[in-house]
């Protein structure tokens, strides 16, 4: 069901908001513990979560008008600051962090009536592929528990996908929303870099991170995005109408649309079951009106995974200094100095992936190698915006798979490389700041341990697609008449 | 490639203390890491400015106007891990 749909159930008295808050609540409740324990939750927000639902039926009973969201029950990412509740980044040393204000994509999304249900698991300061990373141990695949659900978002999918809530906020700073989409079926937006401000977003990759909804239809991915999205005068960065209203041109239709798919995805580590999908994914848009070609990217790929970790490492080295246990956070009071009280907070309170992307930052960043490393890696970014530019010119949209290979197993990546080339096809538009989507391409067959008994031993796999900046529009349009083929 | 030295140096820098074991294994990782950067040296950037940002926005500025007070001073106050009246306390930095 659809947002849309929800509330026409609330408005015929089909359905009650109270209702639908207590169903999510029940499933969080009944994965979240053995024998699944998905593992997606960090902090519920249950009871103030019914409240509001309460008083929203209170409304409906009265006939008032609903806002855009009201009564639908939304899980956050913990990297997202939500006044009064908990935000811990997943890490140890904001373990007890309660923010003093709200994110303004938390306000907007307020605003308009939606209830916070919960604060998800995720990758440590979002620093993952996988959801591996977590201070609070890995969330698993509700499509196979032995498997993971995609990363850095991986509770806002999980949670999704096993029905604790209807929608989710991620972020995605080198396919961390796209990855979970998708490895768990759902639909990921990534919108053009500045599209969404990140007041309120502890900060990773400051010049490449967004903040993303991740859905289970398209509509429902247009409809957050028109009510997180627009510039915010706290958000330098941010631009955009706020309001502007990305829904109106969904069932527009994708007739001469010019989609391009770049022939360096066929790579190693693509999984042929992948590249077949793929191909069929293509034929449908073709069959739907659209113009299919070939195209070189010959920064795609490897190239675009090396930019990437010279680049996030150096900003994160730097957005991550400010924890050191002084304003807030926790902190190793049994030390003598401020040097060791620095030392000690952040060995004991940081995790071992933090480290290893603050460390790979300073080296790129200090005398002797800067150059090296990261000033080519930004002279190299210059060059896939160049790239992209070039490729805009004539094309409207650019399709890959959104990964290569479906969900893999937990604990299979322990070499860093082979973990980070899973950004292999996602991390490219993140550098260049241009909007990106997966939407469900697929399902290939594997035996699955899954929890649900309907979509047993089969795995999702994502169709991504990639427009121009502010370009959001067309993504929709083209993915939603994908969805409706 | 990256050296043990290196990997202590650039841990200093960091602010991260490292055991001798995970100095080890964090030169094993980063080494391979560094090495997987290689790729980018025959990529030809002659002429070609570094590029810090997608935005393509320049000079944001908004008005230097009073806003209201949203008591958010006290809110950061009470939440000072030690404190003293107004002042967040911390450690010495010169030792007695």
């Amino acid at each position: 069901m659809t947002i849309g749909e929800i509330q026409d159930k609330f408005k015929k008295k089909e359905l009650k908001a109270s209702t639908l808050v207590s169903d999510c609540l029940e499933k969080i409740k009944k994965y979240e513990q053995d024998p699944f324990k998905i593992n997606a939750v960090i902090t519920l927000n249950g009871e103030k979560a019914l409240k509001e639902a309460e008083a929203i039926d209170k409304k409906i009973e009265k006939g008032e008008k609903l806002k855009k969201l009201e009564g639908i029950p939304i899980a956050i990412k913990d990297v997202i600051a939500t006044k009064g509740l908990k935000t811990t980044a997943a890490s140890k040393i904001l373990e007890n962090h309660i923010p003093v204000y709200d994110a303004t994509v938390i306000s907007r999304l307020k605003e308009e009536g939606a209830i916070i249900i919960a604060k998800t698991n995720c990758d440590e300061f979002a620093h993952g592929a996988s959801g591996e990373n977590s201070a609070w141990g890995a969330t698993k695949n509700p499509f196979d528990l032995k498997r993971v659900p995609g990363g850095s978002s991986s509770g806002s999918g999980a949670i999704l996908a096993y029905g604790g809530a209807v929608l989710s906020l991620g972020t995605d700073t080198g396919g961390s929303v796209r990855s979970p989409a998708s490895f768990l079926g759902l639909v990921g937006l990534k919108p053009t870099y500045g599209r969404v401000s990140r007041k309120g977003l502890l900060a990773m990759c400051s010049s490449i991170d967004t903040i993303a909804p991740i859905t289970k239809n398209v509509s429902d991915s247009a409809l957050v995005l028109s009510v997180i999205g627009g510039k915010d005068f706290q958000d330098a960065t941010s631009g955009g109408v706020h309001g502007k209203d990305f829904t109106r041109r969904k069932e527009d239709g994708i007739k001469g649309l010019k989609i391009g798919y770049p022939k360096q995805f066929f790579q190693r580590g693509l999984d042929k079951r992948v590249a077949k999908i793929f191909e069929d994914n293509l034929k449908e848009l073709e069959k739907k009106g659209a113009q299919i070609k070939e195209i070189s990217w010959p920064l795609f790929g490897e190239p675009a995974v090396a930019v990437y970790y010279i680049i996030t490492p150096s900003e994160i080295s730097s957005n991550l200094a400010r924890y050191d246990g002084i304003k807030y956070g926790e902190q190793k009071k049994e030390t003598n100095n401020l040097e060791e009280f620095y030392l000690e907070t952040r060995t004991e309170f940081l995790g071992p992936e933090v480290k290893r992307r603050i460390m790979l930052g300073n080296y790129s960043l200090s005398a002797g190698y800067y150059e090296q490393y990261y000033n080519k890696a930004q002279r190299v970014r210059n060059l896939i915006r160049k790239e992209a530019q070039e490729t805009f010119k004539k094309y409207d949209l650019i399709a890959t798979p959104t990964t290569p290979t479906p969900a893999f197993e937990l604990d299979s990546k322990k070499d860093p490389i082979t973990m980070y080339l899973t950004d292999i096809y996602t991390c490219y538009a993140n550098l260049a700041g241009i909007p990106a989507i997966s939407i469900n391409g697929g399902w290939i067959e594997e035996k699955t341990q899954s929890i649900f008994e309907d979509k047993e031993n089969q795995l999702p796999i994502g169709l991504q697609l990639m427009a121009k900046w502010w370009d959001e529009e067309t993504l929709i349009k083209t993915a939603f008449a994908f969805e409706n083929k | 490639m990256i050296n043990k030295e290196e990997v202590e140096k650039i841990a200093k820098l960091s602010k991260i203390k490292l055991t001798a074991e995970e100095t080890d294994n964090y030169l094993e990782e980063l080494s391979k890491i560094i090495a997987f950067f290689k790729i980018l040296e025959n990529i030809e950037t002659k002429g070609i400015a570094p590029l810090v940002s997608t935005s393509f926005l320049e000079d944001v500025c908004y008005s230097d106007k009073i806003r209201a007070n949203n008591h958010r001073r006290e809110l950061l106050i009470k939440r000072f891990p030690e404190k003293k009246s107004d002042y967040v306390k911390t450690k010495p930095i010169l030792n007695r």
